[in-house]
């Protein structure tokens, strides 16, 4: 037994790791409705990924259904849009981290700046907003703006020419890259922002006392303070550059064929494909695929950041 | 004395709820599940549900659970509670190739020794036609919809504009014909859309001018215009004659203004736009009752393609029992009522008499006083199509007609079915090859039909991509089964 002073007096703490437990219990039941969410939600599903091997049969259940080895695997590889897919799916997301990173960095850094807090607490709402809005309200907005015959840019900025946006896919890596921007910085930027605002003050202080203007402080202060949330937050972001945003890619571009080579996505096609078969099977293999090649980019990432810097991995 | 007071109360609701419980224990219940092509409140459905329980429990000794799942959600929700034991009788639509997938999924149950041992009141309700259309290798997996079959493809017009220019409507009966009239309301009316999608961006339902073969979703013949009904070369969408005309109207009626520019992003019914005035005319396609019942403000144009069905347009609606279902026998019981107690199929569709439909004098169903399409909570009597088995019911006093059973029977006569009709290819190791097919389809389809892009601009691109996913080798061996079939048949 150990003795441990609590408040003046001497209180006994079991040993061990049990004992450790019901010394915390008020903790580890405050944990135990999310550990219970963590198993049932996140755990529990992934013996599902059985199904990813099965001729799934509704009537046989997914462990009585035979077996089909790698064959669900086969139809995300069995066409030229393989490439395609594979292409946009990690062309989009490597250009979303990039430029999603930078700007969420620069407008948590352009928040820092800010002293009027009322003004600072607005700001952080509006940017906010985007993300709340369902993609599909947000096809429409897209609409509104690029209809043929009554968008805004065609009809406003364009002087009435009639420039079918849904029929060119030029524009649309441009048009999905700054929606998705436009919906996501806001959210990105508060995390940022959070961790801006919990660097040391003295550094800076050290930093203007040493003669160093607003951008070498932000240089030699501010981005080295970001920089473990920033390694943090590009690893998650690693570990899904298989899956995309179904909404971004399917309603914004209205689902429109001509558009199909730039819009077309690993999950996109996915649902396109399985939609008319019922096979969720081939689901389950599609889902797994994802999972399998986001977690090998995750470990070779962490394994590169882990040997540039130690600390810095996430583990 | 509170306390006892509150305790007596507790202990009333408790015994009220268990009544019923106790009475209806005894007794399997059944699930239904319909797609709503109207409103339905849930207060509507609940009073629905308990009528026709009462009638089940007096008739067949069996209850049922109505689910009622919005159309545009309805084979995802329902395939997702066919892995469960709580869906029992679903309907499902086959042009897509549902039944197929069903079958190839283990999702159905096979009925055909139950048909087999059914009463003859049952078996007499389906023709061969309508069996063969709901059956694979041979088994009977669902019942179709009782309904006429396939339709004709007419236009739909803004009734104002028709009026103010003199239109002879019934006078359009050609696609030459449309488009005469189609340039001469552009010229007189530039500021409205002058010819627009039936919905969303598909530019008519249900295609007549193309019939697909075999059950598939990817093998087509020709239709009626363009070669008989005996035509038996499958080819792809793209490369049917019939397909290429109507491509060609539109591309030139698109190119010149006629067809709405945002066609294949546009998110609205036709219908809609013309009854309000934004638009001018739509391609629509229609059956015995006019199309002027179900669009106010609107006149209808001849027939442009005469009726026609193919394959799955005789079933292209059905009803079957989910394998995962724990009461097999009940559900074929309530499955087979549906379709031959006149009663329950009312109550069901219509609701209940009084409430949310009224009989008059001729005996003719119509909305009771001060309701229409628009207010009455029980949406079933605009929303016939998605029942069994309508011709049970009154006709409608909207109805050109006096006998629903007499005129649809004249009408499916009428219609002209195709020689492959019957045939069946077996999709279930192409899952594959479906999946790469329907994605090339997707791309193209639309934009060919609402004549964004014109056919012989993608057409080499569209054959690349079919050669790559290894369509002309399926489409031949398709073809080679079809021969063997018609030549058996023969």
């Amino acid at each position: 037994m150990s003795k441990k002073k609590r408040g003046g007096a001497v209180a006994i703490k079991p040993e061990g790791s049990w004992g450790n437990v019901w010394s915390h219990r008020e903790l580890y039941l405050m944990l135990l409705p999310g550990l219970i969410y963590l198993v049932i939600n996140n755990y529990l599903p992934i013996g599902g990924l059985v199904m990813a091997f099965k001729q799934f049969d509704y009537s046989k259940g997914i462990f009585g259904s035979p077996w089909a080895g790698l064959k669900n695997f086969k139809f995300l590889f069995a066409t030229r849009d393989a490439a395609i897919m594979i292409r946009n799916t990690l062309g989009y997301n490597a250009v979303f981290i990039v430029l999603g990173t930078v700007l969420a960095i620069a407008v948590a850094v352009i928040m820092n700046e800010l002293r009027n807090k009322s003004a600072q607490k607005l700001y952080q709402i509006f940017i906010l907003i985007p993300y709340l809005i369902s993609m599909v309200v947000v096809s429409y907005i897209g609409y509104a703006f690029l209809s043929t015959d009554a968008g805004f840019i065609n009809k406003s900025l364009l002087g009435g020419q009639r420039l079918n946006w849904y029929m060119t896919p030029k524009y649309w890596p441009f048009i999905l890259t700054f929606i998705y921007l436009w919906k996501t910085f806001g959210y990105n930027s508060i995390i940022y922002y959070a961790t801006v605002i919990g660097i040391d003050t003295s550094l800076y202080e050290a930093a203007v006392i040493d003669g160093a203007n607003r951008w070498q402080s932000l240089w030699h202060v501010t981005l080295p303070g970001l920089r473990p949330t920033i390694i943090t937050l590009t690893l998650l972001a690693i570990g899904r550059v298989f899956y995309s945003d179904f909404g971004l890619f399917y309603q914004v571009p209205m689902d429109s064929g001509l558009l199909y080579d730039v819009t077309t996505t690993i999950d996109v096609y996915v649902y396109k494909g399985l939609i008319v078969l019922n096979d969720v099977g081939r689901s389950a293999a599609a889902g797994f695929f994802q999972s399998i090649c986001g977690f090998l980019l995750v470990m070779a990432a962490n394994l590169v950041v882990s040997k540039l810097d130690k600390d810095s991995a996430l583990f | 004395m509170k306390k006892f007071v509150a305790v007596l109360l507790c202990v009333l609701m408790m015994l009220s709820a268990m009544i019923p419980a106790a009475m209806a224990e005894d007794m399997v219940t059944v699930s239904l599940y319909i797609p709503t092509l109207a409103p339905y409140t849930e207060e509507a459905i609940q009073k629905v549900q308990a009528a026709i329980n009462e009638h089940l429990a007096e008739n067949y000794g069996i209850q049922t659970k109505l689910v009622y799942i919005e159309i545009g959600n309805f084979e995802q929700a329902a395939n997702l509670a066919m892995t469960t034991p709580e869906l029992d009788i679903t309907c499902y639509f086959t042009d897509g190739g549902q039944l197929a997938n069903y079958v190839r999924n283990g999702q159905l149950i096979d009925l055909t020794d139950r048909f087999e041992a059914a009463p003859d009141e049952v078996k007499s309700v389906f023709t061969e036609a309508e069996l063969k259309a709901s059956s694979m290798n041979g088994k009977l997996y669902g019942f179709v919809r009782k309904y006429q079959y396939g339709g004709y493809e007419t236009v739909v017009m803004n009734k104002d504009i028709v009026e103010e220019m003199g239109i002879d409507a019934a006078s359009i009966d050609s696609m030459d014909k449309l488009g005469e009239v189609l340039y001469q309301v552009h010229e007189a009316h530039p500021e409205i859309y002058t010819l627009v999608p039936q919905s969303s961006k598909d530019m008519t339902w249900i295609r007549p001018y193309i019939r697909s073969v075999g059950l598939t979703t990817f093998g087509f013949l020709n239709n009626a215009d363009h070669g008989e009904l005996t035509d038996t070369q499958i080819k792809s969408m793209f490369e049917t004659d019939s397909f290429r005309d109507f491509c060609a109207y539109t591309n030139k009626w698109y190119n010149d203004g006629l067809i709405m520019a945002d066609a294949i992003s546009n998110t609205r019914e036709g219908s809609d736009m013309v009854t309000a005035g934004a638009a001018f005319a739509t391609l629509h396609n229609a059956d015995i009752d006019p199309l002027e019942m179900f669009y106010p403000n609107t006149v209808t144009g001849g027939i442009i393609v005469d009726p026609m069905a193919n394959c799955a347009d005789i079933g292209n609606l059905q009803f079957g029992i989910s394998s995962n279902s724990a009461h097999p026998d009940e559900a074929f019981t309530l499955l087979c009522a549906l379709y031959t107690d006149a009663k329950l199929h009312t109550l069901l569709s219509f609701g209940i008499e009084g409430e949310h439909y009224v009989l008059n004098a001729d005996g003719k169903a119509e909305y009771p006083e001060g309701m229409t399409a628009e207010n009455e909570p029980y949406g079933g009597f605009t929303a016939s199509a998605t029942y069994p088995n309508y011709l049970l019911n009154p006709v409608r006093a909207t109805a050109t007609v006096d006998d629903y059973a007499a005129t649809v029977a004249e009408w499916d006569d009428s219609v002209r079915v195709p020689a492959a009709f019957g045939f069946f290819y077996d999709t279930s190791d192409k899952g594959d090859f479906v999946a790469a097919y329907k994605n090339i389809e997707e791309k193209y389809r639309d934009v060919l039909l609402t004549g964004t892009v014109a056919l012989d601009d993608v057409l080499p691109a569209i054959q690349s991509e079919l050669t790559a996913i290894g369509f002309y080798d399926v489409i031949a061996d398709m073809q080679a089964q079809l021969d063997a079939y018609l030549a058996e048949q023969a």
